[in-house]
């Protein structure tokens, strides 16, 4: 299902540039597809550190930095492939049903952590300030495009 | 810490144990199924389970004190200041951890039925103050 977020006016000036814009190869395929998803769902946020589409083994399928951020993606992939699995577990061993997502908040960011499926997520950092209601309702409406994309959709 | 600058002790709050605060809590809080404050080894300084609560207490003391360490660590080298909150949320449940002194942390278990991730949320900023006030401080 296609998300439509023009309503908000969060992220709106934001303009989006073509990879060849930028001097990149345009990427075509699977890969392709995923990385111009995760450049459709960088739009609607602003304060946005990254986004990345990650295995449960850590290793990134797909990121997205923002200029001007000066996150490790791959870093932060690893890393949250250790609380995706942890949040699993725990919800397990507590008998607390189906994992649904993972917020951690720190003074300076906050990270959204979604399962796609068993096998990896969707996860994405903003700076603290950025509204957790956008956060969450970006990251909800195009998990299962993120999950199509990957071939795991319906 | 956050709540560390946020709050100042009151004559209140510095007579209350620490028990008698988390017990409070308990009782307070709609959907509640188990609060505790923990140490990062996951030992329990106070658990209270409402009656009903088919919780493990000690089992969740241990394995959130694993989540603790892990979300401190991330948000260290990802340069995202100290860590503050984590929230597991679940088919059933909000699995909420905040931080309360480098050494120690709150747990809440709630019921998705009862309450809301804005509620959760909410009440553990609030019940998180208080805590930290009744912990005892060694100088």
């Amino acid at each position: 299902m296609m998300a439509d977020l023009s309503r908000f006016t969060w992220g709106k000036g934001r303009k989006k540039t073509e990879p060849e814009e930028r001097g990149e190869m345009k990427e075509t395929g699977t890969k392709g597809n995923l990385n111009s998803i995760l450049e459709e769902m960088a739009e609607q946020v602003d304060g946005l550190l990254c986004i990345a589409v990650a295995g449960s083994d850590g290793v990134a399928i797909s990121t997205y930095v923002p200029p001007g951020s000066m996150l490790n993606a791959e870093l932060a992939a690893v890393q949250l492939a250790s609380i995706f699995r942890i949040s699993r577990t725990t919800s397990d061993k507590l008998k607390a049903g189906e994992l649904e997502d993972n917020l951690l908040t720190s003074t300076a960011g906050q990270i959204l952590i979604r399962p796609l499926g068993e096998e990896s997520y969707l996860a994405m950092v903003t700076t603290r300030d950025t509204p957790l209601g956008i956060v969450r309702l970006v990251v909800k409406s195009y998990a299962s495009k993120v999950e199509q994309a990957l071939g795991k959709g319906n | 810490m956050a709540v560390e600058e946020e709050n100042k002790e009151t004559e209140e709050t510095k007579k209350r144990s620490i028990g008698d605060v988390v017990e409070e809590v308990a009782s307070t809080t709609e959907g509640l199924l188990g609060v505790g404050v923990m140490d990062m080894e996951g030992v329990p300084v106070a658990v209270v389970t409402p009656p009903g609560s088919t919780l493990n207490a000690e089992l969740a003391a241990a394995q959130l004190a694993v989540v603790v360490r892990l979300c401190s660590l991330t948000a260290d080298k990802l340069k995202l200041g100290d860590f503050d909150e984590n929230l597991i949320t679940t088919a059933s449940r909000y699995i909420l951890t905040k931080a309360l002194t480098p050494d120690f942390y709150l747990a809440m278990i709630l019921s998705k039925e009862s309450t809301t991730l804005g509620m959760a949320r909410l009440v553990a900023r609030e019940h998180a103050a208080r805590v930290y006030q009744a912990l005892p401080k060694f100088e």
